[in-house]
């Protein structure tokens, strides 16, 4: 995936996870292809789509995983958080049993996340909807519990959705530790002194 | 140029000729006022240590020839709040005595008796002064080849020092600057200094003692021995190298030290010489004597000594060393890529009855081995340098096997000690010394924590994979002259592994599933286990349906039977009630079915398998994911005879089925969707006859294949990971038997941080880097523990008072640091001095370790380096003129025998002076 990154900046893996029925797959359709298809099939393992965008004047390309809601898949869970950086969690504002569940989705993420950094994003979907059960103030304040990043939006009427994506790629691109470590890194072991016994000889 | 023709009157006409030598002048001259060193010179304050540092250099041509003027001055050492040397005071008392006259600088210099032993700097050593302009040729082609050139030199930098009032010595080296042949002058207009040196390769064994040196020094000045002179002030310096009595180490293998990874130094202990540099500070002439046959040098008596530990070793570097070093990239490259390791092992490997993972399977014919008919592997193993007791035990240690036999372990380890010893004859005493050290060496902590520093990506502890991280490396360090020894052991735990696999054992831990926070090996083991696992429940799935198609039906639901009883094995694959009844039939009630596992994936199936669904189209990959759920359709419809695709959804996925309204949402009703057509198609099989989605035999038997065919390289390539950590929580273990420091413990958390890093990306960098780390801290660690043993034995012998416990931690700390500082510091930094004095409790136990009673009064006299200072307040040129002190510094060597002289004289001779 990585391999032909030739002029862009990096290729960055996003993951988009929650309940199903959500709108996780609209939600990825209406940002990479901007069309939106009410009768949406229930998404079968998982499916990818790849985009890039252009954040700071610098291209990033985005392999964008949207992942089934669905219980039985969940079996296969860790491939799909192995070398994620960013990670958006999809609830729907008139369903309480899905904003109920983040709690298990977030463990999820901590659990299978190799990177400590990765960057989450929650995301309250579907608020063109008349039957809305779960508040803003309700998502903001579980969003800051978790801190993570949060968003309204609607995949049916665009709001918010390109904010989405554009919020969480930038403070991806903000953390280089998250997505930079094709080069040797010693920024953890800052030289102390001398790299040799100089800082080691205190005994 | 001037030109003479006939008839012309000479004349000169041109002025702007110019020699070499004046151009050096006026370049020289030009130096002197850019320091504006044409006064007198500040005395510099005792109280101040200070160290001579080249502050400035100008490069100033004559003829050809370019030299290099450097300017050498006095910074204050330690952090002073007077940095500005020039502005230094003297000691009030002085201003105040000579508030009218301020003296000669350089003469007050060398009369100072501080500037003895107790410094440092060579310049200050030698010749007494702490300020001068040093002229050295700026390359070797452009040295002064004698006296006459430099005097030729010397003669127009008087002219200039004279003329400019400089006060500020300046030196020029003859030949080589490496030669130390050095000549200078100073003067204040009234007296001089003139300042040589004799370096001789050999002096003349006459001239070797204090008594000769004194001669040597008076007959320089030209002055005769006289009652009427003042006594010349002594001072010297007898360096002794005392070679320690053990200096071999030999690892000590025991039962309990066996499966701990090995620690300490190879095969020598890091230090064996002892060196002692005793200091008689000033004393007067003829207070002490030393002539060829009597020396009253004795070193338990001087001033007191500075002491350092040395090795006559190359290299101190450590077992841990040689644990990491295999990853080196030159060690790497010494080992051959294209043979595996039974074929390293050649003939020391039987391989009688080939267990399946030698064959050449393809991944077409994995799925043809057969389950249970092997061969008994009993039969083929190897013969090689491991003796199989010990084999058996390191297997055994590996798979965390209770050891049977201890005492036959025991045996083998006396036996592997016994063979390492027998070059060497240790005395009782030795011996019993070095198992005290090895316990210190191999220092077992029990309240050893069982979490990691840092999130490390490799085998936890207490794994197979850990173990066997552990075994290979301390394989390899117990038989370090046995190269085989590794490969064999690797094959050894291949055929253990095998055969528990055969036999279903367990071969690894593992808790809900593939752990991806450890290494790709250990991944791997877990992935067996989990084929170990699959086949023991297929094979308990397979035994049941059998009894259950033996048997009658007798089946009747009780009373008690609900949604969550588990139901016994049966033919339609039902796990247990759903809870609710069919759609279409009332009153039939609805179970869930048994289901297939998904197959575990590690991060490398993970890997491949994503590469795999990113190249194909969307209805392929749909397809291939489908897997599962189609599974599950044909267990469900097996399970529930008469079932429809709301059913199915209800139990699959509540979320498309609505109860209220007994509708199917829409997404699941978009006409010819995967679902539907999958429902269709799917026929009604229970788990149990259905194709495997987790093919625990292929997974198992590509894995074997791939340990089978590993390269040594390989073997150590997989274990790197989980060895880096294991040395890095092993240092925080051995290093706890003494406590570090806080500072210490920041590093070693950061150190582990950089590996956590290095073993997420696998970065080279990152772990050539805590290689070192850990090489160093173990060598500083195996000094400590050396020196401990040393101080400790010392107590045994000396007699009381004993050095108090801080006292001989302090000693250890600078000890340490000193070797440290030779070993690795390259900075500039003044090497650390360790001084005590003699008589001190201290002093008493290195005299102890360095078994100094035992010195011969012939030792003592030569000692191997002899350094000495003379001073002397005389007249000179004559009697009636004002005294000044004479200093020589005599550095006596075994190949190299230097005298430096500052030669005063209070009238002078130089023309030049007039001007």
């Amino acid at each position: 995936m990585s391999d032909d990154s030739s002029s862009p900046l990096t290729t960055l893996k996003i993951l988009i996870i929650g309940e199903s029925g959500v709108g996780k797959s609209s939600l990825m359709l209406r940002f990479v292809d901007d069309v939106f298809d009410p009768e949406q099939a229930a998404t079968i393992g998982v499916d990818f789509r790849v985009t890039s965008m252009a954040i700071d004047g610098n291209r990033v390309k985005l392999a964008i995983w949207d992942t089934a809601g669905q219980e039985r898949f969940r079996t296969l869970t860790p491939s799909y958080y192995r070398g994620a950086q960013g990670v958006i969690c999809v609830y729907d504002v008139t369903s309480r049993s899905s904003f109920e569940k983040l709690n298990h989705w977030m463990q999820e993420v901590d659990t299978y996340c190799t990177n400590d950094n990765i960057i989450k994003m929650m995301v309250a979907n579907k608020i063109d909807m008349p039957n809305r059960v779960v508040t803003r103030e309700e998502g903001l304040k579980f969003a800051k519990r978790h801190r993570t990043l949060f968003i309204e939006a609607s995949a049916k009427t665009k709001e918010g959705v390109q904010c989405t994506f554009e919020e969480l790629i930038e403070k991806i691109i903000q953390t280089p530790d998250l997505w930079d470590n094709d080069r040797p890194s010693f920024r953890l072991g800052q030289p102390t002194g001398s790299s040799g016994g100089g800082g080691m000889c205190g005994c | 140029m001037a030109e003479i023709e006939e008839n012309t009157v000479f004349e000169i006409n041109d002025f702007t000729i110019v020699t070499d030598m004046e151009h050096f002048g006026a370049a020289f001259e030009g130096i002197l006022q850019k320091y504006e060193f044409s006064s007198r010179r500040p005395c510099l304050s005792n109280d101040v240590k200070y160290r001579l540092i080249v502050t400035d250099t100008n490069m100033i041509s004559i003829g050809e020839n370019k030299l290099r003027i450097e300017l050498l001055q006095p910074v204050p050492a330690s952090s002073n709040p007077s940095n500005d040397v020039e502005f230094v005071e003297a000691p009030k008392d002085e201003i105040e005595e000579d508030a009218h006259v301020i003296p000669f600088t350089v003469a007050e210099e060398v009369a100072n008796l501080k500037h003895g032993f107790e410094v440092t700097d060579s310049f200050l050593l030698k010749f007494g002064i702490r300020e001068c302009i040093i002229i050295s040729p700026n390359d070797s082609s452009g040295t002064f080849t004698d006296e006459n050139q430099v005097n030729t030199v010397m003669g127009n930098i008087k002219t200039i020092l004279h003329s400019s009032r400089c006060e500020v010595p300046v030196f020029c080296y003859i030949k080589d600057q490496s030669l130390d042949m050095i000549s200078g002058y100073a003067s204040d207009g009234n007296s001089t200094y003139n300042f040589s040196s004799v370096v001789l390769r050999n002096i003349n064994r006459r001239h070797c003692s204090m008594t000769d040196l004194l001669y040597l020094f008076k007959e320089h000045l030209g002055a005769s021995i006289s009652a009427f002179h003042e006594e010349v002030r002594m001072s010297s310096r007898f360096t002794h190298v005392v070679p320690l009595k053990q200096s071999k180490y030999f690892r000590n293998h025991t039962v309990e030290t066996f499966g701990l990874l090995a620690t300490g130094p190879t095969s020598s202990l890091p230090f064996d010489i002892l060196e002692i540099a005793a200091t008689w500070r000033f004393f007067r002439e003829n207070s002490l004597t030393e002539n060829h046959s009597h020396s009253d040098f004795d070193i338990n008596y001087s001033s007191y000594w500075n002491i350092k530990m040395k090795s006559t070793k190359s290299s101190l570097l450590g077992v841990l060393d040689e644990i990491l070093g295999v990853y080196r990239e030159d060690t790497r490259k010494a080992i051959r890529s294209d043979l595996n390791c039974a074929l390293i092992l050649g003939k020391h490997y039987t391989q009688k009855e080939l267990p399946n993972a030698f064959q050449k399977l393809t991944i077409n014919s994995a799925s043809e081995v057969k389950i249970g008919k092997h061969a008994e592997t009993e039969d083929s193993g190897t013969n090689g340098p491991m003796p199989p007791a010990l084999m058996k035990s390191w297997v055994n240690f590996i798979f965390n096997e209770a050891e049977s036999d201890n005492e036959s372990l025991a045996h083998e380890l006396n036996m592997l000690n016994a063979a390492s010893m027998s070059e060497n004859q240790l005395s009782d005493d030795e011996l019993v010394n070095n198992v005290k050290l090895d316990t210190l060496f191999n220092y077992k902590n029990p309240k050893s924590a069982n979490t990691f520093l840092a999130p490390y990506k490799c085998a936890k502890k207490s794994t197979v994979t850990w173990r066997l991280a552990i075994a290979l490396a301390n394989a390899r360090v117990f038989m370090s002259d046995q190269p085989r020894a590794e490969p064999q052991l690797w094959v050894e735990f291949l055929l253990k592994l095998r055969e528990k696999y055969e036999k279903m054992e367990t071969v690894e831990k593992v808790y809900n599933g593939i752990d991806h926070l450890q290494c790709s090996f250990s991944q791997k083991m877990q992935m067996l286990q989990l084929c170990i696992d699959a086949r023991q429940k297929r094979h308990r799935m397979l035994d049941s349906a059998h009894s259950a198609n033996n048997s009658d039906e007798f089946f009747d639901a009780n009373e008690s039977f609900n949604a969550e009883t588990i139901l016994e094995p049966n033919n339609e694959g039902r796990l247990k009630l759903f809870g609710l009844n069919l759609v279409e039939i009332p009153d039939v009630p609805m179970y869930i079915p048994v289901t297939q596992d998904a197959c575990p994936l590690t991060d490398e199936m993970i890997d491949a398998r994503n590469e795999h669904l990113f190249s194909l189209d969307e209805e392929d990959r749909v397809h291939l994911q489908m897997e599962l759920v189609k599974s599950d359709m044909q267990s469900f419809k097996a399970a529930n005879a008469g079932a429809v695709f709301a059913d199915f959804l209800r139990w699959h996925s509540p979320k498309d089925y609505d109860e209220k309204t007994n509708t199917i949402s829409e997404r699941m009703l978009i006409s010819n969707n995967v679902w539907v057509r999958s429902w269709e198609a799917a026929l009604p099989i229970p788990v149990a006859n259905q194709a495997r989605i987790f093919n625990d035999t292929k997974i198992a038997e590509e894995i074997l294949e791939i340990f089978n065919n590993a390269t040594l390289d390989q073997v150590r390539e997989w274990m790197k990971p989980t060895v880096f950590a294991a040395t890095l929580e092993r240092l925080t273990e051995i290093e706890s038997s003494y406590g570090v420091s806080e500072e210490k413990q920041k590093q070693r958390t950061k150190t582990a941080k950089i590996l956590a890093n290095a073993t997420l990306n696998n970065t080279p960098m990152d772990y050539n880097e805590i290689s070192k780390y850990c090489s160093q801290i173990e060598m500083i660690h195996n000094m400590k523990v050396h020196l401990m043993q040393l101080f400790e034995n010392a107590r045994e012998k000396m007699h009381p008072p004993y050095p108090s416990e801080t006292d001989v931690q302090s000693a250890i700390k600078q000890l340490v640091n000193i070797a440290v500082h030779n070993l690795w510091d390259n900075s500039t930094d003044e090497e650390p001095t360790f001084v005590i004095k003699p008589q001190d409790p201290i002093g008493r136990a290195i005299a102890v370790i360095g078994k100094l009673d035992e010195l011969t009064e012939q030792q003592l006299i030569n000692g191997h380096r002899k350094e000495y200072i003379f001073n002397w307040k005389h007249s000179c040129p004559s009697t009636t003129t004002i005294p000044m002190t004479h200093r020589m510094y005599a550095d006596l060597r075994s190949d190299k025998h230097s005298l430096y002289f500052s030669m005063a004289n209070d009238c002078n001779f130089s023309n030049s002076s007039y001007l």
